[in-house]
């Protein structure tokens, strides 16, 4: 059994590493042709490489440069909000990020969220999903390491303090696996979009012949909150809600 | 053969004789009657080629234009005769200012070194209003019989310098009245409004217009440029200029005949010419015509890349006024393009200054002449710029491109670049660049770009797999509390291998001792006494020597006592327990009711044992 699951374990880190030995030349090719600012044909190497199922916030974020290069900033800002996902307090996705919304048409004042809201979703963005699996299987190592103290030692003061922070580490890894599920569910979702077509008119209803509510343009990042057939109900960093055709946006 | 050399001598002396005889013929030419005010030409002739021409004094005449001078020269070869005509004039045009005989006197010519002089003329200088008036009359009759106007009598012409241009180029527009008739209180009501072009004013209009005569189709007319503009297109394709108009005051004569009264004194007064020529005013509004202009694209061939627009003809120069100085002094550095197009809107220039440079913005000025070509001028760029901190720096050159719609081309200009030697500052207590303190420099940030690409090697994974929730999770998640599992049971299982009771014991002592507590209740139940009191024994001394780890060997009231004072248990308890013990070992000897003895010594043992527990603690 033991034998069993320690070959498994070895043949997935294998199959990982084989993979990197795949792509690393196509990676290494893609990193010349952006230095070498052929960003078109580095921009269809990386796109290849995503599209045989393969991420990484380093890859997404090196797309996303190279689109910035082609002057195609919506492509640019999809890229850095899918490596953000992958590396949320990652700087220098930040920073560029932050550039390409500087350069785009709509400016929308967002709305404050209440401050524990905030607090709560920096925090469970603070790590990214693996990071924060492996802080809590740490956590909870150290739990039953505690616990082993507990029902081994003789002493009573050291059973004591032993049960007290095997307890104290449960919970704290209690609490990492529940950040890392509140991670792995927001990354799961697909809720949010940026918007392609230079400039789009939102709908108050999933109709054509419904009234005009705003309009705004290429590269503003929204949530998606509902879907009728092709039409989804989308909400802009203000607060505004309205329904667009799903062949305007890209989903991040 | 004789007659044949004459006939040659002949030819040719005749025809030197020829060319001898065109001698020089200098004469004026002028009217020999004019009235006061009236203009009229004075008109000098030579046919020769004139070295020096000396006009005369003219004195009681005002002079409106003049001297003008006019050539014409013609060789003729007839055959092999050459006969050469020159025709050149002097032409004044002049108005009497006073009556009377006007001598004007001979004006003098100096041809190959010989001075000719033309004859004394004298003009005769009458006044004579009212007949210029009836004159003026007979001459204008024709066209104004009844008091009105004819359509051509007096118009606005509108016409451009080009009919095609390049987009940008200089095109001039002029409107011109033409009339025959007096005309005043001249108004623009509209002007053409440039639509799709940039327009400077050429003329200053400030009511004087120049007037000149002009004869079209055998009339002569009055005729003096309204309005001249300069236009700069700014859209290409055919574009259209809108008719201007004009309102004026046109004074036409009308000849009425006045009924004749009766009055003879009365009507012979009132016939009089000078009442009988009225005038009458008319209001006319003048349109010119429309005017359309085709703009045509610059060629995008060979276009130069720093190209902003600016077109016509132009030079581009430069000055700078230090090449070697100390940190923290300006150089004054001065670029010119001057030439022929619309200067005002010509573009910034885009110089690179080295980045450790100040740069003032520059005073850019513009100077500009109008004349009728159109614009013309230069504009100054003037660059203060202060190097702070040491070296040879280099003011690279710089570019200027333009598009010269007469060659059809693009040129490039480019001025010289400078190279600048910055020794240091000698004052170095007021010196800029020093070492902490307040005059630290910020870092100025010169362009703004997105940060480099993550370099290799970074780890691929497969789309939206996650090590959370994967197999080995799971199976690292798990493992720590087998393993915990299997130390746990191993370790119990290998302590009682060893047979290390005494832990074990010890472990179990309360336990022990509270189950034999439990069975020997169940004695006092029974009222078995024998059985209780000594099961009671067993537990007391089963629990002190289980827990204090005491041999039963050595079991005794004094090592109980000993090992319990080590363990720091209280002098009372110890007491108390001793005493239960006796208790135990006694009571079933003493007098009294078994049963309720029985039941003191169990609560007895109950209670030492829990003190003792409480303490151990």
């Amino acid at each position: 059994m033991k034998g069993k699951i320690i070959i498994t374990c070895l043949a997935l880190l294998f199959s990982i590493g084989s993979i990197a030995q795949d792509f690393s030349s196509k990676l290494t090719t893609a990193q010349n042709l952006y230095s070498g600012a052929k960003y078109d044909t580095a921009a269809v190497v990386y796109q290849s490489i995503i599209d045989s199922g393969y991420q990484s916030p380093e890859l997404y974020y090196n797309l996303g440069n190279t689109y910035f290069k082609l002057q195609e900033i919506p492509s640019a800002i999809l890229y850095y909000e899918k490596a953000l996902k992958l590396k949320p307090s990652d700087e220098n996705i930040l920073f560029n990020l932050q550039l390409c919304n500087s350069m785009i048409p709509d400016r929308i004042e967002e709305i404050p969220r209440l401050f524990f809201i905030e607090w709560y979703k920096s925090l469970y963005n603070h790590f990214p999903i693996d990071t924060w699996a492996k802080i809590g299987l740490v956590l909870f190592a150290i739990f039953t390491l505690l616990l082993t103290v507990y029902f081994l030692s003789s002493k009573t003061i050291i059973k004591k303090v032993g049960f007290w922070f095997a307890m104290l580490f449960l919970g704290f890894s209690f609490f990492t696996f529940f950040m890392t599920y509140q991670k792995y569910d927001s990354f799961k979702q697909h809720d949010e979009a940026i918007i392609f077509t230079p400039s789009i008119t939102v709908k108050s209803s999933p109709a054509k012949s419904s009234v005009d509510l705003f309009v705004i343009h290429e590269g503003t990042k929204v949530s998606i909150l509902d879907q009728v057939g092709v039409w989804k109900k989308i909400k802009i960093q203000n607060g505004s809600i309205g329904w667009i055709e799903s062949e305007n946006i890209e989903i991040i | 053969m004789k007659r044949i050399i004459i006939f040659f001598i002949l030819l040719f002396g005749l025809s030197s004789i020829d060319m001898q005889a065109a001698e020089v013929d200098f004469k004026v030419s002028a009217p020999q009657q004019v009235r006061l005010g009236e203009r009229f030409r004075l008109t000098y002739q030579i046919n020769a080629d004139v070295d020096q021409f000396t006009p005369p004094t003219l004195s009681g005449f005002q002079i409106l234009s003049g001297p003008s001078r006019g050539q014409n020269s013609s060789i003729q070869i007839v055959n092999g005769k050459v006969s050469q005509n020159i025709n050149i004039s002097y032409t004044y045009i002049l108005a009497a200012s006073q009556e009377g005989k006007i001598e004007i006197p001979p004006a003098k010519v100096k041809v190959n070194g010989k001075i000719y002089q033309t004859k004394q003329k004298s003009i005769n200088v009458i006044k004579a209003e009212q007949n210029q008036n009836s004159t003026s009359q007979g001459q204008n009759k024709s066209s104004q019989k009844n008091g009105t106007l004819k359509a051509n009598d007096v118009y606005i012409k509108a016409f451009t310098n080009k009919k095609s241009a390049y987009l940008g180029e200089q095109i001039i527009v002029t409107y011109r009245i033409y009339t025959k008739v007096p005309v005043s209180n001249l108004s623009i009501d509209k002007l053409s409004s440039f639509n799709g072009f940039w327009n400077v004013e050429l003329q200053e209009n400030n009511g004087n217009l120049k007037q000149r005569n002009e004869i079209i189709n055998g009339e002569e007319y009055i005729v003096a440029d309204l309005k001249k503009t300069a236009l700069f297109s700014q859209k290409t394709g055919t574009q259209e200029i809108e008719p201007m108009s004009l309102s004026c005051v046109v004074q036409v004569q009308t000849t009425k005949k006045r009924t004749s009264s009766n009055d003879p004194f009365f009507d012979s007064f009132f016939n009089d010419p000078f009442f009988s020529n009225n005038f009458r005013n008319i209001e006319k509004t003048l349109f010119s015509n429309k005017l359309s202009i085709q703009i045509k694209d610059l060629p995008k061939a060979n276009k130069p890349t720093n190209f902003t627009g600016a077109i016509g003809q132009y030079s581009l120069g430069s000055n700078i006024d230090h090449r070697e100085l100390m940190a923290n002094e300006a150089i004054t550095l001065k670029y010119t393009i001057s030439g022929q197009g619309n200067v005002d809107l010509l573009p910034d220039l885009n110089i690179k200054f080295p980045p450790d440079f100040e740069v003032y913005d520059p005073k850019v000025s513009t100077k500009t002449r109008k004349n009728k070509e159109g614009i013309s001028g230069y504009k100054t760029y003037e660059y203060i710029v202060i190097p702070r901190s040491a070296g040879t720096y280099k003011i690279p050159s710089v570019g200027f491109s333009y598009f010269d719609p007469v060659k059809k081309q693009y040129k490039e200009l480019t001025s010289d670049s400078y190279e600048i030697k910055v020794t240091k500052s000698n004052n170095s207590n007021q010196q800029n660049v020093t070492y902490g303190g307040s005059s630290k420099e910020d870092i100025r940030y010169i362009g703004k770009d997105i940060r480099y690409i993550f370099l290799m090697p970074f780890e691929l994974e497969p789309y939206e797999h996650f090590f959370f929730g994967s197999y080995i999770f799971y199976l690292l998640l798990l493992s720590p509390i087998i393993i915990m599992f299997f130390i746990v049971l191993l370790w119990k299982r290998e302590s009682k291998r060893r047979g290390n009771t005494s832990l074990m014991k010890n472990k179990n002592a309360t336990k022990v001792a509270k189950k034999r507590l439990k069975k020997s209740h169940e004695f006092l139940k029974a009222h078995e006494e024998a059985e209780f009191y000594n099961e009671i024994g067993q537990a007391l001394w089963g629990y002190v020597s289980d827990k204090f780890n005491i041999p039963v060997a050595e079991l005794s009231i004094d090592t109980v006592n000993g090992r319990l004072s080590e363990k720091g248990v209280s002098e009372e308890v110890i007491k108390e327990f001793i005493d239960t013990l006796n208790n135990s070992e006694f009571a079933r000897f003493a007098p009294g009711d078994k049963d309720s003895m029985m039941e003191k010594v169990y609560q007895q043992g109950l209670n030492i044992i829990s003190k003792i527990e409480d303490q151990l603690k």
